[in-house]
């Protein structure tokens, strides 16, 4: 059975059929990542025992004929600042280098329910800080499409994975393009579902407001359907949409024909790479094709985005990284006198350089005298933002973007630069900021054979309209 | 269950050489931004949005005393290369930042919430609804603990100052 060719429905169904059973299945899967994955760096925690018990559980069921859930029998890797009990979890840090949490993330827990098979946990960015998985305190990912580039961040573990077959498909998470850029990065799909529309209920927080989980596939319809399995109020996160989920499967065929598609002029200016912006061209007119009106548009307060999200966000996560202390779990500083001095050392030494710089930028603008300044305006500007968006959607059903203005860059050519990381998710922010959601599809590849992605963005809980213009795409590409 | 946690760093593989930018002058200047090939990219990126800012030079908004502080209320200890450091980033963020200063946001409401057509907070607390939910069992709360007396988690003392 070819690795390559298992997506989500086809790897159930060869367990359902008896053409191969969830165990065989997961060894298989499990010996590929023993020999691809040491250069590739994507896993750091494999859960055999768990992943073989959960496929004897299936394969049970299979031999009594008995229909599989719909994610029955298929090997997933969950990134890992997502919580499994039981099993490792350290959001890619050394601070939580031994916790093993004693509850599970519920989008977990539901992709579970469905059948799925956790192979382990997946590399990430640092608390999910980063946009090439160079900030994990563990190791670097290395792009399997070209092994010295990076693979995007901060999900860049889920991507790699299921570029490189390591697993059937993926959860990440996205704050300011962590989903969907490493997804354009690798040539897979990454989906990024409405703020609210998945529960972040045992997702380590990095920024609350801007937070999201979503699913990293081969394909559209794989993203889909785990969007049905994991989307839905939980009464864990108060944030949650208490709304229905529609079957996003059933609705992934209606035809697109007629469809309003904007195309904003701020995110086809300079600095965005020659190649990426044939590519995108080339996928409009695709879309033109398939009978969508393109309609131009303006979204006036792009240029502000990169600062208020990272105001926003380092704010957040000064916050929320405050629990980090050494006191219940995790890293603790053993040469501390005071409790003071054990709080400040542990978090000195846990702590990697850039979720440090991001804690101090976020006191920074939130400590007195600076939260009027920075704080409160980016808030402000950020409802500027929203505002574009909701404008924009009144003339258009989508929005066309690049996910990324370049290519996967090469390892190490960002990291002593901040700020020019920070740049490389200037197309991925504003959805963040709006809480609208976002696919990226691989949208062709440049000369030096590197994965472009096509982002295309919907009005808040219209995933279905999403994911029905990126099939549509997928299918015509 | 016990899981094999992977700490093997990837076979060696050919990188890039990072950027030559291992400077250890405290005052950043216009070439800080990562050297002639970052600096190009964002410059190509700002040009990108709107018009190329006049001014390059970065006004020291913090200086080695604000991080001190800031480092105080963040509880991070750092070291004397890491506040060095710190200076130069902090202060090359803040001055992108200033761009904010050209929106007028005077009659705007801060977004403090982002569901929308939602209103979660208005909703009654599930366990004011249904009652209080069982929590974690103790033992189980305090298994990931560096160090406790069985009941209590144990810490260094406080002393007073």
């Amino acid at each position: 059975m070819e690795l390559t060719s298992l997506t989500i429905e086809s790897a159930r169904a060869a367990v359902q059929e008896r053409r191969t059973t969830a165990v065989v299945l997961v060894e298989k899967y499990y010996a590929k990542i023993e020999k691809d994955d040491p250069a590739i760096g994507a896993y750091l925690t494999l859960c055999k025992d768990c992943a073989l018990a959960k496929a004897a559980e299936i394969d049970t069921l299979a031999a009594k004929g008995e229909p599989l859930p719909p994610l029955g029998g298929v090997p997933v890797a969950i990134k890992d600042v997502m919580v499994t009990r039981g099993v490792r979890s350290t959001a890619g840090s050394k601070i939580l280098c031994s916790y093993i949490p004693p509850y599970d993330c519920t989008a977990v827990a539901r992709l579970e329910s469905a059948g799925a098979v956790v192979l382990g946990k997946v590399n990430c960015d640092e608390f999910a800080m980063g946009s090439s998985n160079e900030n994990s305190a563990w190791h670097p990912v290395h792009n399997p499409r070209d092994l010295s580039r990076v693979p995007g961040g901060s999900s860049g573990g889920s991507a790699a994975a299921v570029a490189a077959d390591l697993a059937v498909a993926a959860l990440g998470s996205d704050t300011g393009g962590s989903i969907r850029q490493p997804a354009s990065f690798c040539g897979v799909v990454g989906l990024m579902p409405t703020y609210g529309r998945v529960s972040r209920y045992g997702l380590i927080a990095f920024a609350s407001s801007l937070d999201h989980i979503g699913p990293l596939t081969k394909t559209v319809k794989d993203a889909a359907i785990i969007l049905r399995t994991i989307a839905g109020r939980d009464p864990m996160d108060s944030t949650s949409a208490d709304l229905p989920v529609p079957d996003y499967v059933a609705e992934l065929e209606k035809p697109v024909k007629g469809l309003r598609i904007g195309v904003a002029k701020e995110y086809f200016a300079e600095g965005l790479d020659a190649q990426v912006h044939s590519a995108i061209e080339a996928a409009i007119q695709k879309l033109a094709q398939l009978g969508c009106e393109i309609v131009p548009i303006s979204l006036p307060h792009t240029r502000y985005a990169i600062p208020v999200y990272y105001i926003i966000a380092t704010a957040e996560a000064s916050a929320n990284l405050a629990r980090f202390d050494g006191v219940r779990y995790g890293f603790r500083a053993s040469d501390a006198k005071t409790l003071a001095e054990m709080y400040r050392r542990t978090r000195d030494q846990g702590f990697g350089a850039e979720v440090k710089r991001r804690i101090m930028l976020g006191t920074y603008v939130l400590s007195a005298g600076y939260y009027d300044a920075y704080y409160l305006k980016a808030q402000k500007v950020r409802t500027l933002v929203a505002r574009d968006f909701a404008q924009a959607f009144k003339q258009v059903d989508a929005i066309v973007t690049p996910t990324s203005p370049t290519p996967a860059f090469k390892l190490g050519e960002k990291v002593d630069d901040p700020l020019a990381m920070y740049l490389a998710d200037i197309y991925t922010v504003t959805a963040d900021l709006a809480g609208i959601p976002g696919i990226s599809v691989p949208c062709g590849e440049t000369k030096e054979k590197l994965p472009i992605g096509l982002q295309i963005l919907g009005k808040h809980f219209d995933e279905a309209t999403v994911l029905r213009v990126a099939r549509a795409y997928e299918q015509a590409a | 269950m016990q899981a094999d946690f992977l700490v093997k760093p990837p076979r060696a593989v050919k990188s890039a050489q990072p950027q030559e930018s291992k400077q250890e002058k405290l005052l950043p200047d216009v070439a800080y931004l990562g050297g002639p090939n970052c600096y190009s990219e964002i410059r190509e990126l700002d040009k990108g949005f709107f018009s190329v800012r006049e001014s390059l030079s970065f006004s020291m908004k913090v200086s080695e005393k604000d991080v001190a502080y800031v480092a105080e209320l963040a509880s991070l200890e750092l070291t004397e290369q890491e506040r060095g450091r710190m200076v130069r980033d902090l202060n090359s963020i803040l001055d992108y930042m200033d761009r904010l200063n050209e929106v007028d946001t005077a009659s705007v409401e801060p977004m403090a919430q982002v569901a929308s057509g939602q209103n979660p907070a208005a909703a009654a607390r599930d366990d004011v609804r249904e009652g209080l939910r069982k929590s974690l069992p103790h033992d189980l709360a305090m298994a990931n603990a560096p160090l406790t007396d069985g009941t209590f988690f144990k810490v260094p003392k406080v002393i007073e100052r």
